[in-house]
């Protein structure tokens, strides 16, 4: 029996269950079992009732299939095998009662057990409560990264998928989409792949009778489903037929979202007819839900026929590129072939275009883990940590008592219990006590998990497809079994190793003291764990200290007030620049006619937008007439109208703003933003100043103002100079529009989005959202890392916090009668209290001090998603180690003062 | 059937409920492992579920009993295109099943003198 590719979790987790069967049966049955399980899931069962008949079928059947084995090979019979005695026969009487024995003897110590948990419902509560902790927050996160990192993807084969991009070092790019033109060499002269495939995004308008809708959609090569070996879930993919070159597709496969909404789950769909772009198009299929091809949040694929190259073809780097390795061919050896072709194409008929340009192939997966890997990473360090806190605790309250027991233990082997009796006693207690811990992790689990994908803000790639992974809980619940069966273990061994006379000699109700190495041991685990939890708190305590850095960050506009609108026009009705300025102004007006709407303006990249166009330019100075290409300096290049500033708040610090008289036929005018100023022209006053760019033929702008900085790529980023022109006198016919509004932007949003769907009934509006979103979306990965480690702290402080009082709650109760003593010898209350909170303290000042050496070192890993303070930020580590001072003081303070009650009279007596 | 057949088969007597129900459906044709669960359960129609390890451990028996014989494997096109094992009565198998039967009536027969089944609840 092996696993299978295609076993889902829950096929596994049965596999595994499987074990309890003698091997030979699961040999020759297994599989057939495993088929039936997963026949009975498909057809509906699932939830509690079917796990408990499953789990009840495994056991029953599998006991008694070993008991027959058992049977047949004592005795050379199979009871109920029709040819000998059965179980209630006389053989089968010896068996029955060889199990019965055993049966009991287990149900002695299950019990025993059971009542040692009741007579310390303080133990037994604070190791459940820690053992729960550590395997929730762990199965919750391995899930997190079994889904991401070592999950399939869900394509064919998808080891052998790569992605090619063009890099060149030369322009400083590291990696690039891809022209057509090379996209087609690539494909026809290449040895290592089976076939390589081209993608883009693009946005799509579906009109239908009254209404229209703005479509994500990608132009895939018509090979693209074949190359990923990824069907729909009915109807067809494309083929090759379906994109003849040079001609528009018609043909197309929707989303399972969209054939959900808008066409109802119709399955009549396939073959249906839409209007796409003004054009018709034929549905050809429907995908299957929760696909990422290749990407999450696709609605619409178009297949897309590429004409013979073109030298403008070769300068338009847009499409992605995906390929399947042909089998045996590694990576490197791609890499050399794509090179080869590369090295072709610099030196061939092109040569200009492809100067410095290279070809790099990455393996599909890491594309797609990519980044998150890192983060996974310092995820499943922190939740390693916090499970090691759990299991330290474990590991000292079971050493805790098992000094505690030695006299119990002790009596127990003086009235004749074996070493091998008491061992399997106190195993049994340990495995009870992680089983029940298991059970309450389960539950934390489920929170946990629930917790982390509701603040997930879309930065783990293919979170839709995850779930409490089985896998995870096994993999947290062996690690709980296998603490309590090796701390358990030790004082098993201990237990019965040591010196039985004197244990019985040593009087009193506290049986022995703990042996000296035994307490340092104890005081090591516990400062052990306050280093880890110092780690995670560090860390935590930079996230959040760099999540109110970020908070404070002025963008240089004012976004709450504002909606920002997005506009795609179809290049096909917009041909002319006068019909495009026409509609942005018509547009503008009708949103200004608006109730509620202060000030309108538009622009070709909004700040912080993903689908923003932004790009920058090279610009030339008077006199720099001799400088070409990379020796020019660069700024970012926007067209906006002149109502731009007004709505995003962006300040003018001298000169003046565009009105509505800068348009063509007049002198084309530029505003520039201070970083520009300082750039271009360190000293002097901008305004005056004329400036070339390439966005119009090299012709002369001048400045008329200056506007103030903003930060266009995130809170986190640095402004960037920043030239500004007008639409009307430069060309452009995608621009987001944004709405300024005294009220709660949120409220006009569809007031906005009807006012342009009115205008122009096949011009939707891409979106219409606040502004504060998009600006908010840009730190979430942030906070959603400083939730996590927040989390993990939290519960690591806690954990240490039980494990300090444990230690100390027992340190006192051993030396009950020694503090006794002291008291009756004259210490004061307080004087006693500071023993005790001297003694905590001490080994709470050690584990910090270790584990801020430690933070200093591993908080290093952050540096990328810090802003704004340093990885070994001195404030957040003081603040760390009062915090954890603190919470050191209070949980050593109980044992303290319960340590200063003692009464001497009995504390000596019992002596 | 031969004396020691007969012998055998009066020592596989009485049959399980379920290892009967397993030859009954598996007389009209061969079967695999899920189709004969459907089949018993339908037939059944008390809502009791029949799971993995009770159904494999029991044609395993009725295989090395030599009551069911293997066919192969091969696909069922219903479902999807893996391959499954299918089983089908032997000739004993379905001696045994006559015998079991016989048995049963005989108890019914019995049950009948007694007016067991003569109304509803039992009751003339």
């Amino acid at each position: 029996m092996t696993w299978r590719t295609d076993d889902t979790a829950a096929d596994r987790f049965y596999r595994l269950l499987l074990i309890a069967y003698p091997s030979r049966f699961r040999r020759d049955f297994g599989d057939d079992m495993v088929q039936l399980f997963r026949d009975r899931r498909r057809d509906g069962d699932s939830g509690f009732g079917h796990w408990a008949r499953v789990a009840g079928d495994v056991l029953r059947q599998a006991f008694l299939e070993r008991t027959q084995r058992q049977v047949r090979h004592r005795y050379g019979y199979a009871p109920s095998s029709g040819r000998g005695p059965n179980l209630d026969g006389d053989y089968g009487n010896q068996v029955k009662k060889d199990w019965t024995q055993m049966f009991d003897t287990t149900r002695q110590d299950i019990g025993y057990a059971l009542r040692m948990f009741v007579k310390n419902p303080t133990f037994t509560v604070i190791a459940i409560v820690t053992l729960a902790l550590g395997i929730g927050v762990n199965t919750a996160i391995f899930s997190l990264i079994n889904g991401v990192v070592l999950q399939p993807l869900q394509f064919g084969e998808p080891g052998d998928l790569a992605v090619v991009w063009e890099t060149s070092a030369l322009e400083g790019v590291e990696t690039s989409e891809t022209a057509v033109g090379t996209f087609l060499d690539w494909r026809e002269k290449n040895e290592a792949f089976e076939d390589v495939t081209a993608w883009t995004w693009d946005t799509f308008v579906l009109q239908e009778e009254d209404d229209s809708e703005v479509l994500d959609g990608v132009w895939v090569y018509p090979n693209f489903f074949s190359v990923l070996q990824f069907n729909p879930m009915f109807g067809r993919t494309f083929v090759m037929d379906d994109a003849p070159a040079g001609v528009r597709s018609n043909v197309v496969l929707i989303s399972h979202t969209l054939w959900r909404d808008r066409w109802g789950a119709n399955p009549g769909v396939v073959g249906q007819t839409i209007r796409l772009d003004g054009n018709p198009a034929t549905i050809i299929g429907v995908m299957r839900p929760d696909v990422a091809a290749p990407e999450a949040n696709v609605d619409i694929w178009v297949a897309a026929g590429f004409q013979s190259p073109t030298r403008w073809e070769r300068h338009q780097r847009r499409y992605n590129i995906l390929a399947r390795l042909k089998p045996d061919v590694t990576i490197g050896q791609a890499q050399a072939d794509m090179s080869r072709i590369s090295a072709d194409l610099r030196a061939g008929q092109y040569s200009d275009i492809y100067e410095g340009w290279d070809a790099i192939v990455v393996p599909l997966r890491e594309e797609v883990v990519g980044d998150v890997r890192a983060t996974l990473t310092i995820a499943f360090v922190s939740v390693g940590l916090v499970l090691l806190i759990a299991c330290v605790n474990i590991a000292n309250m079971l050493l805790a008592r098992a000094s505690a027991r030695q006299r119990e233990i002790a009596v127990r082997s003086a009235l004749g219990a074996g070493k091998g009796r008491i061992t399997r006693q106190l195993l049994t207690e340990s495995l009870i006590l992680a089983f029940a811990g298991g059970l309450a992790g389960v539950v934390v689990a489920l929170f946990t998990h629930k917790l982390l994908l509701a603040f997930e803000p879309g930065i783990i790639p293919r979170a839709e497809e995850l779930s409490i992974d089985l896998l995870a809980l096994v993999f947290a619940v062996t690690v709980a079994l296998f603490t309590g069966f090796v701390f358990g273990l030790v004082p098993a061994l201990q237990g019965t190793r040591f010196d039985l006379h004197g244990a019985l000699k040593q009087g009193g109700a506290k049986g022995m003291t703990a042996s000296k190495g035994h307490s340092r041991l104890r005081g090591g685990l516990v400062a052990a764990q306050l280093a880890l939890a110092t780690v995670l708190l560090c860390g935590a305590g930079l996230l959040i200290r760099s999540m109110m850095e970020l908070g404070k960050v002025d963008p240089g506009f004012d976004y709450q007030q504002t909606a920002a609108a997005r506009i795609f026009l179809d290049g096909n009705r917009f041909r002319d620049q006068a019909a495009v300025d026409g509609y942005y102004q018509e547009v503008q007006q009708r949103l200004a006619d608006l109730p509620g709407i202060d000030a309108v303006g538009a622009s070709s990249a909004l700040p912080m937008d993903p689908m923003g166009i932004g790009y920058d330019l090279p610009y030339r100075l008077e006199g720099q007439g001799g400088l070409s290409g990379n020796q020019l300096p660069a700024a970012d290049f926007r067209v906006v109208t002149p109502g731009y500033f007004d709505a995003m708040g962006i300040p003018l610090r001298s000169g003046r703003r565009f009105t509505t008289a800068d348009r063509s036929g007049t002198i084309q005018v530029m505003l520039v933003n201070e970083a520009m100023a300082e750039q271009a022209w360190p000293g002097k006053d901008p305004v005056g100043q004329v400036i070339n760019t390439p966005s119009t033929n090299w012709n002369e702008f001048e400045v008329v103002g200056v506007v103030g900085n903003t930060r266009y790529y995130g809170l986190d980023s640095e402004p960037q100079p920043e030239m500004y022109v007008v639409l009307g006198q430069v060309p452009r016919n995608t621009l987001s529009l944004v709405v300024r509004t005294a009220r709660d932007p949120a409220l006009i949003v569809d007031a906005v989005r009807r006012e342009i769907i009115a205008h122009d009934p096949a011009m939707p509006a891409h979106s219409v959202i606040p502004l504060a979103d998009l600006i908010s979306e840009t730190v979430a990965a942030e906070r959603f890392y400083a939730l996590v480690l927040g989390v993990f702290a939290a519960v690591a402080l806690a954990l240490s916090a039980v494990g300090i009082y444990g230690v100390l709650s027992y340190w006192v109760n051993q030396r009950t009668s020694e503090i006794g003593l002291r008291i009756a010898l004259g210490a004061s209350a307080s004087g006693v209290r500071r023993l005790v909170v001297g003694h905590g303290m001490s080994f709470t000042g050690i584990g910090v001090l270790i584990g801020l050496a430690g933070a200093v070192v591993s908080t290093r890993v952050l540096s990328n998603v810090l802003f704004g303070v340093g990885t070994a930020d001195p404030l957040t580590f003081v603040g760390v180690t009062v915090v954890l001072a603190t919470i050191a003081l209070v949980a050593c303070w109980l044992p303290a003062f319960r340590a200063s009650r003692v009464d001497p009279v009995t504390a000596l007596r019992e002596e | 059937m031969g004396p020691n057949d007969a012998k055998t088969v009066s020592s596989l007597l009485p049959l399980n409920p379920i290892v009967f129900n397993v030859l009954l459906v598996l007389i009209e044709e061969e079967r695999h492992g899920y189709s004969i669960v459907r089949e018993i359960e339908a037939r059944m129609g008390d809502g009791k579920r029949i799971e993995p390890g009770n159904l494999y451990r029991t044609l395993r028996t009725l295989l090395s009993q030599g009551l069911i014989e293997e066919t192969g494997g091969k696909t069922d096109s219903e479902l999807d295109d893996q391959r499954r094992r299918y089983f089908r009565i032997s000739d004993l198998g379905l001696q045994v099943a006559r015998a079991e039967a016989r048995r049963l009536e005989g108890l019914v027969t019995a049950a009948r003198t007694h007016n067991l089944l003569a109304g509803p609840g039992g009751r003339v």
